[in-house]
């Protein structure tokens, strides 16, 4: 009687594990938690994060910070003929290019420690296409240039001076930072130290993932 | 003298009861993400499809809609409330960017009989908004490179939808002569030149050392 009831208890206990191995091949493929869902794209793009102004760059850049890390997301034709210092090409076509162990290739520079990075192109439009794209995949810190290359131009390079009529005590800071900036990146005959724009540079740290394969060694 | 207990005796049937129950609750909880990605593109295709420029509309064809306010389109303005409420595109419907993925607005934006035209305050909140709902599968979804102002000043005040920013990807200006005009003295055709060659490799450096592998 009582090895009948041993032997029943092994017949269901097997059901249920067969049960659950097959309920488990239908449980959807962990990868795609690897992507943020697009209604998180959507929120942290809402949110007003996903936007680095021209001002705060030239600033990092005038500071020397380690922290900005530049993307020019253009193809390599436009970049070779014009880029920002120290920024690096990453064509949009290339973004998500995988090597042959099916890592991201640009991983490394998309997923730094401690750094922000900021895409930019000619306007915002190519630059938000790859930030889309990066933080759909997780890649995190990463910004775009408001405005691009053009804005760049507009307001870094030549910025306008404010209307005297209209114009705040903020605006003559902001012209002022601008005319020392365009002074450092091109040259201009400004004579202003480039103090008056307040940095809102996140600090953010960006966990590094040792997950990545270590290469070398026989 | 102590008093005995009576105790329920085990039966196998209680047994059975609690691993049917946690069966239940590990199953749910496996198969539980609120936040589970809706893409029906996988990035790659994403990629390709934003590449092609597919679903771009330009500014004489949007010109074209309005002046024969053709019912076929129907123009999405992405921007806040207050900024739509100040100043917008007739007939057009004001769907914040935040709310574009809300339930309530599933059949406005995923449909057949209409085809949707996003615009909002500057090309990249379009192409955001954009990328996110032809990948989640939304049928009949078309995006703009310029801003509701443009249209406003170079389409419905007057007519010129190839002046202005109606691209505004396109490159406004010679950024290398610019600069050097401005004074050059950091930033100059030449010093970018050598930059460049000194960063693009790169990629190839890491390409070849992936490649190489093995001993």
């Amino acid at each position: 009687m009582a090895q009948n009831k041993q032997i029943k208890v092994y017949v269901f206990l097997t059901a249920v594990f067969m049960v659950l191995g097959i309920i488990m091949i239908f449980i959807p493929d962990k990868e795609v938690e690897k992507e943020v869902s697009p209604h998180v794209v959507i929120k942290i793009y809402n949110h007003g994060n996903a936007y680095y102004t021209t001002d705060q760059v030239a600033k990092l850049i005038m500071d020397g910070n380690p922290i900005l890390q530049l993307v020019d997301v253009r193809s390599e034709e436009e970049f070779s003929k014009f880029s920002l210092k120290n920024a690096i090409n990453i064509p949009l076509e290339e973004l998500i290019d995988k090597d042959k162990k099916g890592n991201y290739v640009w991983r490394d520079y998309l997923k730094p420690e401690k750094k922000i990075t900021v895409f930019y192109s000619n306007g915002d439009m190519t630059a938000a296409k790859a930030w889309t794209l990066a933080t759909r995949l997780r890649f995190e810190n990463i910004f775009i240039l408001d405005g691009g290359l053009n804005n760049w131009i507009e307001t870094i390079i030549k910025p306008v001076e404010p209307q005297a009529t209209t114009a705040t005590p903020e605006d003559y800071n902001v012209y002022q930072f601008r005319k020392a900036a365009s002074m450092y990146f091109g040259g201009a005959t400004a004579n202003v130290a480039p103090t008056s724009v307040k940095s809102t540079v996140k600090k953010t740290v960006v966990k590094k993932k040792k997950d990545v394969e270590e290469e070398g060694g026989c | 003298m102590e008093e005995r207990k009576d105790y329920a005796p085990f039966e196998m049937k209680h047994f059975y009861g609690v691993v049917v129950f946690l069966l239940i609750i590990l199953i749910g909880m496996l198969s539980y993400n609120s936040n589970a990605p809706h893409y029906v593109k996988n990035p790659s295709e994403s990629l390709v499809h934003i590449i092609d420029s597919a679903g771009l509309l330009h500014a004489t064809q949007m010109a074209e809609i309005l002046y024969l306010e053709d019912s076929l389109y129907q123009i999405v303005d992405l921007r806040k409330p207050k900024f739509f409420l100040n100043n917008h595109i007739e007939g057009s419907i004001n769907i914040p960017i935040g709310r574009i993925l809300d339930k309530e607005f599933l059949h406005v934006l995923n449909q057949e009989e209409k085809i949707t035209i996003l615009i909002g305050s500057r090309s990249s909140e379009s192409v955001i908004a954009y990328m996110m709902l032809a990948d989640e599968g939304y049928a009949n979804i078309r995006v703009v490179a310029f801003s509701v102002d443009f249209v406003m000043s170079n389409i419905v005040e007057k007519y010129a939808p190839l002046s202005g920013r109606y691209d505004e990807e396109r490159t406004v200006y010679d950024y290398a002569r610019v600069i050097s005009e401005t004074g050059g003295s950091t930033i100059s055709s030449e010093t970018v030149k050598s930059n460049a060659k000194k960063i693009a490799p790169v990629k190839k450096k890491k390409k070849a050392e992936e490649e190489e592998g093995g001993c």
